[in-house]
């Protein structure tokens, strides 16, 4: 009976036992808890979470899923998991999921089958699924896994939605093409530098601009791409646009790699992060030389455009003045003395009014000349061909320079009346610079229609001169002659040529588009 | 006596058709039956009245005399026309005979000369004013040498296209590339090849640079004496 145990002992079992009940009842406690705990994250986890069996069947899921399938947990549970997320393949087979034709490449089943194969972990494996939603939809997924070696070996797959996230990449990389695209094909010099001055890019028409390749430019500050003195003034612009962030635009002057001055705008603005502190600027440079030179032309032109209205009054005012005017006065006084002079004898008479019918013809004369200078009318009455025959056998006459005219294929017809009267000036400005300059005894004129344009030439065999010279002395020399010819030219946009040689006479060819009777 | 001849005036100047109308009035064998300021009027005129002869402008406001003179005989051919014109160049005169006038005359001369000139188109001689007559027989003189090359006639005849097509068979451009440059099959090209050689009756194509180069078309040196 000693072997019974005593009050103490069992007192202490007891005790033992609440002990170790208590424990217990912590520990399932502590279970609940983490259950609970579990359940919460499954339920909120931002991720598909799928717990499958080794036949791939879904123990668990998380809500996550039921967003895209619309169907409760419960039904979830014992699907295969491609038919759980609504895989479009997982019908493709009677047997379901993993037995269609694409099951044998999908890399989310080969990579959970390999899981549970050899109990392998695999972190974040890039697949694409196409789910059967209201439409058909390919998302892009990260997936991974792991095996959970109790109680029956079933793996645990976390799968990622990166759909959106890939999708924003792909409209950055088009976005960035574009504008790739953009900088390289717009002609204007484009590029942009550090908070230090240093470039960081550029297009191809910035290379171009300043004869450099883009990784002779990259890296580099103004100081390394030119002599100090220039690159001071650069350097300053940039600490101007730094200190006061923005935008800024100047004009400027800058040499080109082939040492030509151009007349440039530069367009720059600051770049910011996204705190709004400067990281660098951006600039854009337009060409302008072009166009100021066209504004000084237009300028110049208008200019001798006044000029040359003036000398047409002035000549106009001054045939009226001296030749007609005079004229008509002096008759006025002839039919006075006709009429006060009652004593006169016949003879007398008869001799008086043979004097006023000259001076009468010569008036006649002066005035016809003068409105003929003004506008030829037998352009419009004979047309150009004849009016220009017209025109360079009077011209013969008159200065004692043989010309020979021959025009051929000209097709009246097809000719406006602008290019008429041109085509008439430039032969009239061509030979009174012969006239005047050439001391030439034979001109040769040529008018040829060769559609689409109209050939005019213009030949002498007088003394010729030296061609670069007398275009460099052109432009400052204010004398009308070839230069207002040149800019007839131009004006019509055509072409004109000189070829001279000291004492051997001068060419000139013009070029002139046909432009069609409206 | 015979009935007076009835003569119609066209002309924009309202004061000298008044002086040449008080000469005509002068002889009592003529008199005016109309007067016109522009050619449409003249016309309209010269078709109602039927005059024996019109006293013809050539720069009118609305259209050229050598025009109006062409609508008269074309409408009434028995009608007499006497141009009155500013003008005293050859080519003038030239293009109011070939329109189918019978007689030219200066308006400087009209003073002197209009009742001769009237007189003489009306008997159905061809009259011009003797102040130009020395300019057109001179003309006249020296025209077998003016007369323009066969060359230039034929190449007046040729079309634009085969204007086009000439210049650059004669810069020696072959038929495949003057055929890629306008946008043609080189057998359009050899069609208009042969076309411009038969108008300008040449054989080959050096002839044919040759003839281009005397027009002007391409360079040579025009200075061959």
């Amino acid at each position: 009976m000693d072997c019974k145990p005593t009050y103490e002992e069992l007192a202490q079992k007891v005790s033992s036992l609440e002990n170790r009940l208590g424990q217990a009842g912590l520990e399932v406690k502590d279970l609940k808890i983490r259950e609970i705990e579990h359940a919460a994250i499954l339920a909120n986890i931002p991720l598909f979470v799928i717990i499958v069996d080794q036949e791939r069947r879904v123990k668990n899921i998380s809500k996550t899923v039921f967003q895209i399938t619309g169907r409760s947990a419960e039904t979830h549970i014992g699907l295969r998991g491609g038919e759980a997320l609504q895989c479009v393949h997982h019908l493709d087979d009677p047997n379901g999921c993993g037995f269609g034709p694409s099951c044998l490449t999908c890399t989310v089943r080969q990579t959970v089958q390999d899981t549970l194969n050899t109990g392998k972990s695999h972190f974040k494996v890039e697949a694409e699924l196409s789910f059967l939603d209201d439409e058909l939809t390919k998302r892009n997924l990260l997936v991974s896994t792991a095996l959970l070696k109790i109680p029956n070996k079933n793996a645990l797959i976390f799968i990622e939605d990166i759909t959106e996230r890939k999708k924003g990449e792909k409209a950055l990389k088009e976005q960035k093409d574009f504008l790739n695209a953009l900088l390289e094909t717009i002609s204007n010099p484009i590029f942009y530098k550090d908070a230090n001055g240093r470039y960081t890019g550029c297009n191809r028409a910035f290379e171009n601009f300043i004869g450099k390749s883009r990784s002779q430019i990259i890296g580099k500050t103004v100081y390394d791409m030119g002599p100090k003195k220039i690159a001071d003034k650069y350097y300053k612009k940039d600490a101007e646009l730094f200190k006061k962030p923005g935008k800024q635009r100047y004009e400027w002057k800058v040499k080109r790699a082939e040492g030509e001055l151009r007349d440039v705008i530069f367009d720059k603005a600051t770049l910011h992060d996204a705190f709004g502190n400067v990281t660098g600027l951006v600039g854009v440079v337009s060409d302008i030389t072009e166009r100021k030179h066209a504004e000084d032309l237009v300028r110049d032109l208008s200019q001798r455009l006044i000029q040359a209205q003036e000398r047409e009054r002035q000549m106009i005012a001054c045939e009226l003045h001296d030749s007609i005017a005079q004229n008509l006065s002096t008759l006025k006084l002839y039919c006075s003395r006709l009429f006060k002079d009652q004593s006169s004898t016949e003879s007398d008479i008869k001799d008086l009014l043979t004097d006023a019918s000259k001076l009468l013809d010569q008036t006649i004369t002066a005035v016809r000349d003068l409105a003929y200078d003004l506008r030829p009318r037998s352009l419009d009455d004979l047309g150009l061909v004849s009016a220009l025959e017209v025109f360079c056998e009077e011209f013969s006459e008159k200065n004692d320079i043989m010309v020979d005219f021959q025009a051929a294929g000209i097709h009246e017809s097809t000719l406006n009346s602008d290019s008429q009267i041109n085509l008439y000036r430039l032969v009239m400005e061509g030979l009174n610079n012969i006239r005047k300059h050439a001391a030439a005894s034979k001109a040769i004129i040529r008018l040829v229609g060769s559609y689409p344009d109209i050939i005019l030439r213009i030949e002498d065999n007088g003394k010729g001169f030296d061609v670069k010279e007398r275009e460099r002395s052109i432009v400052n020399e204010k004398r009308m002659g070839l230069r207002s010819m040149k800019e007839r030219v131009n004006l019509l946009q055509g072409q004109m040529s000189i070829h001279s040689h000291l004492n051997k006479g001068t060419e000139i060819i013009i070029k002139l588009p046909l432009k069609d009777k409206q | 006596m015979d009935q007076k001849k009835r003569i119609l005036i066209i002309d924009d100047h309202p004061l000298f058709r008044e002086g040449i109308k008080t000469i005509i009035q002068g002889d009592s064998r003529y008199e005016v039956i109309g007067e016109a300021g522009n050619a449409s009027q003249g016309l309209k005129l010269a078709r109602k009245l039927k005059p024996d002869l019109a006293v013809v402008d050539i720069s009118l406001p609305d259209m050229s005399g050598f025009d109006l003179i062409r609508d008269i005989l074309k409408y009434s051919p028995d009608i007499l026309i006497l141009v009155l014109s500013m003008h005293s160049k050859v080519d003038y005169i030239v293009k109011a005979f070939q329109a189918g006038a019978s007689g030219y005359l200066t308006k400087e001369s009209a003073a002197d000369m209009l009742i001769n000139g009237i007189e003489h188109t009306l008997k159905g001689d061809y009259f011009m004013d003797p102040s130009v007559s020395q300019q057109v027989v001179k003309k006249l003189a020296e025209l077998p040498d003016k007369k323009p090359g066969a060359f230039v006639k034929g190449y007046d005849a040729l079309t634009s296209r085969e204007q086009e097509i000439m210049v650059l068979v004669a810069s020696g451009m072959s038929s495949q590339k003057i055929a890629d440059k306008l946008f043609i099959s080189p057998k359009t090209v050899d069609n208009h090849r042969s076309r411009i050689m038969q108008k300008l009756n040449v054989s080959n194509v050096i002839d044919l640079a040759r003839h281009a180069a005397k027009l002007g078309l391409i360079d040579l040196d025009l200075w061959k004496e």
